[in-house]
């Protein structure tokens, strides 16, 4: 199936020259399909009587054969040339509404009781920063998205309060009466930027200075921190123009092609056709997605922290954030470049400023599928952060690179929860303060909470 | 498995029988016949939330609508049983769809109702059966 849907793709990306429907359309697609199903019969030693699938001697297929050869059918049409029109992708359908005259039906049919639109689901979670990762991701698309539901502009928990300028910027600008992509495309230039102000986060400073080293290092900090990220690469949102040749195109033909297809076989034999065309759709969605998800995406990022009951110590950042996925491996790269002023290393002491480069990495992959929980995976990760001290002739302490890499493992647990059991190894032994188990310059952390559940009595 | 169309204000309603058609294999899905009175007409009807792959309603082999948004079209009826099928992908989040048919300016029947929140698939391609 796989192998069909990449040729499929091809085939439809070197035939695309125009869009929109034309007549007969549906002639075509009706004379393609019954030679699409009559060479599917034959190769398989069947033959078509009234439509029906039977054997030489007149007596019926079995279903299993009638989906086999309505699965190989349905594959030779999404490869046939002569349907690449079905394919190409069709704007105009973008900047079309529902026209005033159709508002009635559509509210009577709200009205009967099946109506889902105020059913939408939470978009994002917070975006409080308070839990850093080693590597940061690019994107915001997950703010985007709430913030054209007007939801959760603040997040907050015991540490800090985060607004999400992206809600900010784009309450209110979503619209009832666009399409999607319509919508989307109307404030592109917006969507591209995002940022977030944190009030009230407490931060030692080690982690605004860098030096860990300095008997001050592990003291709190009251700390108002800012920043500002823009989407220079890429857009792994499904409403985003670069999408339009897949979403229109390839999904939209795929879906025509399907919702006529019942009409062309007889009523007897839907309940074995409609199987086998919502396999072939739902397999082409999933594809589509898993596309979108690992395509690549870079932002820029600027950022500051500034202490809010003393002078001095002002950190500004500067970084480039990026994501790619490979097969079922992603991969998150961060590159930045920060600076903090009027450091001193002890009170009353001369001031100076601390320069850093630094680089993250983070791969995450998932493996073993269904061998610990059928339908889950084992997720492992590895990330690699590697800090070097520019400009060390200006420092009167002393200033060494320091590295980390953390290994982890989330094991899956039931149907939601995870185990995930870390260990991390650093060139600075200060940086496992908050591990649970430390021994030289390891440390071990793990979250065995999810195991409860075995103790706790089961229902049904 | 027989619904009654309710009565809209100002609006003369016939029955509205829907049965299920069975499929021809057991367990294999099966499809509601939406009875038209002769004479009659029929509205499909199609409300969605955020699209970013036109949705295709077809009746008879013949596109009707394929559309991003919410639209309402009459259909063209033809004698007999003819085949109105639907196809919707989803890739955003929150989505929802729901299809149904008007007959004679009743109330819609509802032929098929999904979301995200209820867990439905994201992908559905259904048949209904039109008579008339």
């Amino acid at each position: 199936m796989r192998r069909c849907l990449t040729i499929w793709l091809v085939t439809i990306l070197v035939g695309a020259t125009a869009a929109g429907a034309q007549p007969g359309r549906d002639v075509l697609l009706r004379s393609r399909w019954d030679l699409a199903v009559n060479t599917a019969a034959r190769e398989r030693g069947l033959s078509l009587s009234g439509g029906v699938i039977t054997h030489s001697g007149g007596a019926n297929a079995t279903a299993a054969e009638k989906t086999e050869v309505y699965k190989a059918a349905v594959d030779r049409l999404l490869v046939d040339p002569m349907l690449r029109d079905f394919f190409r992708p069709d704007e105009t359908l973008i900047n079309k509404t529902t026209p005033p005259e159709e508002s009635d039906w559509i509210k009577r049919l709200a009205d009967s009781g099946a109506g889902e639109k105020g059913a939408k689901a939470v978009n994002a979670a917070s975006t409080n920063p308070s839990a850093p990762k080693v590597a940061e991701r690019s994107g915001f698309t997950d703010l985007v998205a709430l913030a054209l539901d007007s939801q959760n502009f603040v997040a907050a928990d015991k540490a800090a309060v985060s607004l999400n300028l992206n809600a900010v910027a784009l309450a209110g600008l979503n619209s009832k009466t666009l399409s999607a992509p319509a919508a989307y495309r109307r404030y592109d230039g917006l969507r591209r930027l995002g940022g977030t102000v944190t009030f009230g986060a407490k931060v030692p400073e080690k982690e605004i200075t860098g030096l860990s080293g300095v008997p001050t290092a592990d003291t709190l900090f009251d700390v108002f921190s800012w920043d500002v990220k823009v989407r220079a690469i890429g857009d792994r949102d499904p409403r985003a123009q670069r999408w339009y040749k897949v979403m229109l195109g390839d999904l939209g033909g795929l879906g025509e092609i399907a919702a006529s297809l019942g009409a062309f076989v007889p009523i007897s034999e839907l309940g074995i056709l409609t199987p086998v065309l919502n396999d072939t759709l739902g397999a082409a969605v999933q594809n589509v997605k898993l596309r979108l998800s690992k395509s690549l995406q870079v932002s820029v990022k600027a950022a500051g922290q500034h202490l809010t009951t003393e002078a001095g110590k002002n950190k500004y950042s500067f970084a480039v954030l990026g994501d790619q996925g490979f097969g079922d491996t992603d991969l998150t790269f961060n590159v930045l470049y920060s600076s903090t002023s009027d450091v001193s290393a002890a009170p009353a002491s001369a001031l100076f400023t601390v320069k850093t480069w630094s680089g993250a990495i983070a791969v995450n992959t998932l493996v073993a599928e269904d061998v610990l929980v059928t339908g889950r995976a084992i997720e492992l990760s590895l990330n690699a952060k590697l800090e070097v001290p520019f400009d060390k002739s200006a420092l009167p302490v002393e200033r060494e690179k320091v590295w980390n890499v953390v290994g982890a493992v989330a094991l899956p647990w039931g149907d939601a929860a995870k185990i995930p059991v870390s260990i991390t190894f650093t060139s600075d032994p200060n940086n496992l303060k908050k591990e649970k188990y430390v021994s030289g310059h390891i440390g071990v952390s793990y979250d065995f909470g999810a195991l409860k559940s075995l103790f706790k009595p089961q229902t049904k | 498995m027989a619904k009654k169309a309710k009565k809209a204000a100002g609006t003369t309603l016939q029955s509205i029988p829907v049965t299920a058609l069975a499929g021809a294999v057991a367990g294999a899905p099966t499809f509601p016949v939406v009875v038209v009175p002769p004479g009659g007409t029929a509205v499909v009807i199609v409300d969605v939330g955020a699209m970013t792959v036109p949705y295709t309603v077809t009746y008879a082999g013949t596109v009707v609508i394929k559309s991003l948004v919410d639209r309402a079209q009459p259909l063209t009826l033809q004698p007999g049983d003819q085949v109105l099928g639907w196809a919707f992908a989803h890739l955003t989040k929150g989505w929802t769809h729901t299809i149904g048919v008007s007959v004679n300016g009743g109330v819609p029947i509802v032929l098929e109702s999904r979301s995200e929140a209820k867990k439905d698939p994201d992908h559905s391609v259904n048949f209904a059966i039109i008579r008339s």
